[in-house]
C-alpha cells in the first residue's frame, strides 16, 4: 500500500505553472474555494440589493409607478430567492469552507474536487434563476415560495428557470453538506475530539445535517412543480386527485429547517467572536452544542406554522407549541452569550460590534417570531409587512450582521491584513442605523395592515413610514459600499497581520495569516477546545512572549 | 509537512471506513429523503382517495415488472459477491461487477419495456403523475448505477481496486439503495394492485 503511494509521489510530474486566473478557476484548495464562495455571495448580494432598492424606491410614496406590476412581482420573487439561496447560505458555506478545515486542524476538506463542484454549481444555478429576466414573460414572479397554482399558471420560461436553478443550487448545497460532515467526522487532527471542535464547526455540522435531510425534500417538490409545468402532471390539481397542500407541505418541510440553515452558521460565528473579545471562555460550550442539536431536531416539527391561515393545518396548537418550544434552546444561546460577556474584559473592535449588533437585532427578530407563533396573532399579521420585518430582523439583522462580524474577524486570516478599524466603525454605524430605519417601521406598517409583496398602495397615511424605510434602505446600500471601500483600502496595504491578531482560541490562529497551502507547518497540542489559548497560556507561564507576537508575517 | 500531520494521514489511511464510503452513506440518506417527498405525496393521495388506483387508471400488467424485480434482486446478489471478492482482493470482483452491470442494463431495458402501452399518462390522475415521475426518477437512478459500475470497472482494470476497496463498497451501498427503491416501487405500483379491478 505504502509502496504504491511512494511510487506515485516519486513519478508525479512537476506541477506546471498555471496563470493566476486558471489557478483560481481550477483550484481545489478549500481556502480559495471559501473565498470564491464569499465573492459569489457579494456578487449576488449586489444584484439582490439592487432589486431591493428598486422596490423600496417604488414604495417610497403612494401610487408610485416606477416599475410595473409584472416587473415588481419578478423583483420581489428573485430578490427573496437570491438573498436566501445565493447570498446568505453561501456566505456561511464560504466561511465554513475556509475555516472548518483550519479549525479542526485538517489539510483540506474530505473531498476537495467535490468541494470545487459544489462551489461552481452555485453561480450556474444563480445565473439560471437570474437569466429569467431575459426571456419572454420575465423571471419567476410567484414569490420565493412559488405557491401553486400561481407558479404553475405563470407563462414563460422564467418560472422553469427558477425551478432548474434551485435544483442546481440544492445539489450544490447537499454535496457541500456531505463534504462538511465527512470532513468533521473523519479529518480532525489527533487530539481534536468531537467535543473539542470549535463552536463554529458545530454550527456548520448542524447546518449540514439539516441540508442533507431537508434540501432533498425541496428537490422532490421542485421536480413535481417542473413536471406540473412541463409534463402535464396533476400533483397540485384538486380536480385530478392532487392538492395544493402537497406543494405547501414539501416546500415548508424544507422551508423551516432552511431558516435554521441560514442562522446556525451566524450563531457559530458570533459564539466564536464574543468569547475572544470578552477574554473569557464561551459560557456553557456543551450547552451551546446541545442547543444547536435540539434546535436542528425541533426545526423539522414546526413547518406548518407557515400555513396557519391556509386552513390545511389540522392542529394549530401542536405547531404553535413546537414553535414556542424551539425558542427555549434559542434562549439558552442568548443566555450563554450574555453570560460569556458578563464581567469580561470587553474590547469593542469591529467584529465584536457586529456580534453585539447581531445579538440585539436577532433578539428582536426572535421575539417577533415567538409572538407570531401564536395562531391568533399569526392570523392577524399573516401576509403583512410585519412578516417582512420579522424575516429581515432574523436574516439581515441576524445573519448578515453575523456574516459581517465574521468578515472583520477572519479577514486578517484570509488576506493577511486587518480591516481598517475606523472605516469599520462607520460601516457598523451606517448599517445598524440603516437597517433599523428600514425594517423597524415595517412592524408598524404590518400592524396597520399593509400587505406585503404589493407593488403600490393608496394614500392612506402609509407614505411617511414607507419613505423612512426607503431612506433606511439606501443607508444600508451606502454601508455596504463603505465595507467594500474598506476591503479595497485594506487590500492595498502591506500584509502585516500576525498569525493571531485578536488573541483567538481556535486552531485557525495557530498558522500564518494567510495560511500556507497545506494549512499548518505545525499543530499545537490539542487538549481542550481552545488549543491556541492553552498554548498562549503555557508560553506566558514559561516566560516567553506569546506566539502571536513572535510569528513573522508572510 | 510536519510529522504531526503526516502521522494523521497514515492514521486515517488504516481506518476501516473510508471517507468515500461515509460520503456515500450520507448521499444515500439524502436520496432517501428525496424519495420520501414523493412517497409522502403518494400516501396522502392514497389516504384521501376513495378508490385506489383511481378508476381512470388501467391497471398495468404485472408480468414484466416481476421479471424486472427478479433481475434486480439477482444484481443485488452479484453486487454482494463483487463486494466480498473486493474485500478479499480477489480478481473475481471484476467478473461479479461486470455481471452486476449487465443485470442493471437488463433491468433498465425491462423497465423501459414495461412502460410501453400503459393505459394512462402523466395527466390522467395524480396516480399517473406519481407513477410516471417516480418511474422516471428511479430509471435515472438505475442509469446512474450503470455509469457508476462502468467507472468502477475502469478503476478495476487499472488495478486500483487491488489497493483500495472503497469504490466497490460505495457502489454497493448505492446499488442496494436503488434496489430498495426498485422493490418498494414494485410493491407500490404493481403488487398492491393484485386483486384490484
Amino acid at each position: 500500500m505504502t509502496d504504491i503511494r511512494e511510487e506515485v509521489l516519486e513519478h508525479r510530474p512537476a506541477p506546471r505553472k498555471k496563470s493566476a486566473l486558471l489557478e483560481w478557476l481550477t483550484t481545489t484548495d478549500h481556502k480559495k474555494i471559501g473565498i470564491m464562495y464569499l465573492v459569489n455571495s457579494f456578487a449576488f448580494f449586489a444584484i439582490g440589493g439592487m432589486f431591493a432598492l428598486t422596490m423600496r424606491t417604488q414604495l417610497a410614496q403612494p401610487n408610485n409607478d416606477l416599475v410595473s406590476h409584472a416587473v415588481y412581482n419578478q423583483l420581489v420573487s428573485v430578490h427573496g430567492t437570491l438573498m436566501i439561496f445565493l447570498v446568505i447560505f453561501p456566505f456561511l458555506s464560504g466561511f465554513g469552507n475556509y475555516f472548518v478545515p483550519l479549525q479542526i486542524g485538517a489539510l483540506d476538506m474530505a473531498f476537495p474536487r467535490i468541494n470545487a463542484l459544489s462551489f461552481w454549481l452555485l453561480p450556474v444555478g444563480g445565473l439560471t434563476i437570474v437569466s429569467g429576466f431575459f426571456v419572454p414573460g420575465g423571471a419567476a414572479a410567484a414569490g420565493w415560495t412559488s405557491y401553486v397554482p400561481l407558479s404553475v399558471q405563470q407563462s414563460g420560461a422564467g418560472e422553469d428557470l427558477w425551478v432548474l436553478g434551485l435544483i442546481i443550487v440544492g445539489v450544490s448545497s447537499i454535496l457541500g453538506a456531505i463534504n462538511f460532515i465527512v470532513t468533521m467526522l473523519r479529518m480532525r487532527a489527533p487530539g481534536m475530539s468531537m467535543l473539542r471542535m470549535p463552536i463554529f464547526c458545530w454550527s456548520t455540522l448542524a447546518t449540514s445535517l439539516l441540508v442533507v435531510l431537508a434540501t432533498p425534500v425541496l428537490t422532490s417538490g421542485l421536480l413535481m412543480l417542473l413536471a406540473e409545468r412541463s409534463f402535464g402532471t396533476t400533483f397540485f390539481d384538486p380536480a385530478k386527485g392532487g392538492a395544493v397542500a402537497y406543494w405547501l407541505n414539501t416546500f415548508w418541510f424544507f422551508g423551516h429547517p432552511e431558516v435554521y440553515m441560514l442562522i446556525l452558521g451566524a450563531w457559530g460565528i458570533v459564539s466564536e467572536i464574543i468569547p475572544v473579545f470578552s477574554a473569557k471562555p464561551l459560557y456553557g460550550y456543551k450547552g451551546v452544542v446541545v442547543a444547536f442539536m435540539l434546535i436542528s431536531g425541533l426545526s423539522f416539527s414546526v413547518w406548518a406554522h407557515h400555513m396557519f391561515t391556509t386552513g390545511l393545518v389540522p392542529n394549530l396548537s401542536f405547531f404553535a407549541a413546537t414553535t414556542e418550544l424551539i425558542s427555549v434552546p434559542t434562549g439558552v444561546l442568548f443566555f450563554n452569550w450574555i453570560a460569556t460577556m458578563w464581567k469580561g474584559k470587553i474590547r469593542l473592535e469591529p467584529p465584536m460590534l457586529f456580534a453585539l449588533g447581531f445579538v440585539a437585532m436577532f433578539l428582536i427578530g426572535g421575539i417577533d417570531g415567538v409572538w407570531m407563533a401564536e395562531p391568533a396573532m399569526d392570523f392577524a399579521v399573516h401576509d403583512t409587512y410585519w412578516v417582512v420585518a420579522h424575516i429581515h430582523y432574523v436574516l439581515f439583522g441576524g445573519t448578515i450582521f453575523g456574516v459581517m462580524a465574521g468578515m472583520y474577524y477572519w479577514f486578517p486570516k484570509m488576506f493577511g491584513r486587518v480591516l481598517d478599524r475606523k472605516i469599520g466603525y462607520w460601516h457598523f454605524g451606517l448599517q445598524f442605523v440603516g437597517f433599523n430605519l428600514t425594517f423597524f417601521p415595517m412592524h408598524i406598517l404590518g400592524l396597520e395592515g399593509m400587505p406585503r409583496r404589493v407593488v403600490t398602495y393608496s394614500d392612506t397615511g402609509w407614505g411617511t413610514v414607507n419613505l423612512i424605510a426607503t431612506i433606511g434602505a439606501y443607508l444600508i446600500g451606502v454601508s455596504i459600499m463603505v465595507f467594500l471601500l474598506n476591503v479595497v483600502v485594506t487590500l492595498r496595504r502591506p500584509a502585516t497581520a500576525p498569525a493571531d491578531p485578536w488573541g483567538g482560541n481556535s486552531l485557525e490562529w495557530a498558522t500564518s495569516s494567510p495560511p500556507p497551502a497545506h494549512n499548518f507547518d505545525e499543530l499545537p497540542p490539542i487538549h481542550t477546545y481552545r488549543p491556541v489559548f492553552d498554548q498562549r497560556k503555557a508560553l506566558a507561564a514559561s516566560g516567553s512572549r506569546p506566539a502571536a507576537e513572535e510569528e513573522s508575517v508572510s | 509537512m510536519s510529522e504531526n500531520s503526516a502521522t494523521a494521514l497514515d492514521h486515517r489511511a488504516v481506518q476501516q471506513t473510508s471517507n468515500s464510503v461515509l460520503g456515500m452513506v450520507l448521499f444515500v440518506i439524502s436520496e432517501a429523503m428525496f424519495f420520501m417527498g414523493f412517497f409522502a405525496v403518494y400516501f396522502s393521495a392514497y389516504a384521501s382517495a376513495k378508490i385506489w388506483p383511481p378508476r381512470a387508471i388501467a391497471i398495468p400488467p404485472i408480468g414484466l415488472p416481476t421479471a424486472g424485480v427478479l433481475v434486480l434482486l439477482g444484481s443485488v446478489a452479484t453486487m454482494a459477491l463483487a463486494s466480498r471478492a473486493g474485500r478479499n482482493r480477489d480478481r473475481s470482483m471484476i467478473t461479479w461487477t461486470a455481471a452486476t452491470l449487465v443485470l442493471a442494463i437488463v433491468f433498465a431495458v425491462i423497465l423501459l419495456g414495461s412502460y410501453r402501452g400503459l393505459g394512462f399518462h402523466t395527466g390522467t390522475d395524480i396516480y399517473g403523475s406519481l407513477f410516471w415521475v417516480l418511474s422516471m426518477v428511479a430509471l435515472a437512478h438505475v442509469i446512474g448505477g450503470i455509469v457508476f459500475f462502468v467507472l468502477v470497472l475502469i478503476q478495476a482494470r487499472a488495478g486500483e481496486l487491488e489497493v483500495r476497496h472503497d469504490p466497490l463498497q460505495a457502489a454497493s451501498i448505492y446499488w442496494n439503495f436503488v434496489a430498495i427503491i426498485g422493490v418498494v416501487l414494485y410493491a407500490t405500483f404493481y403488487l398492491a394492485n393484485v386483486g384490484a379491478s
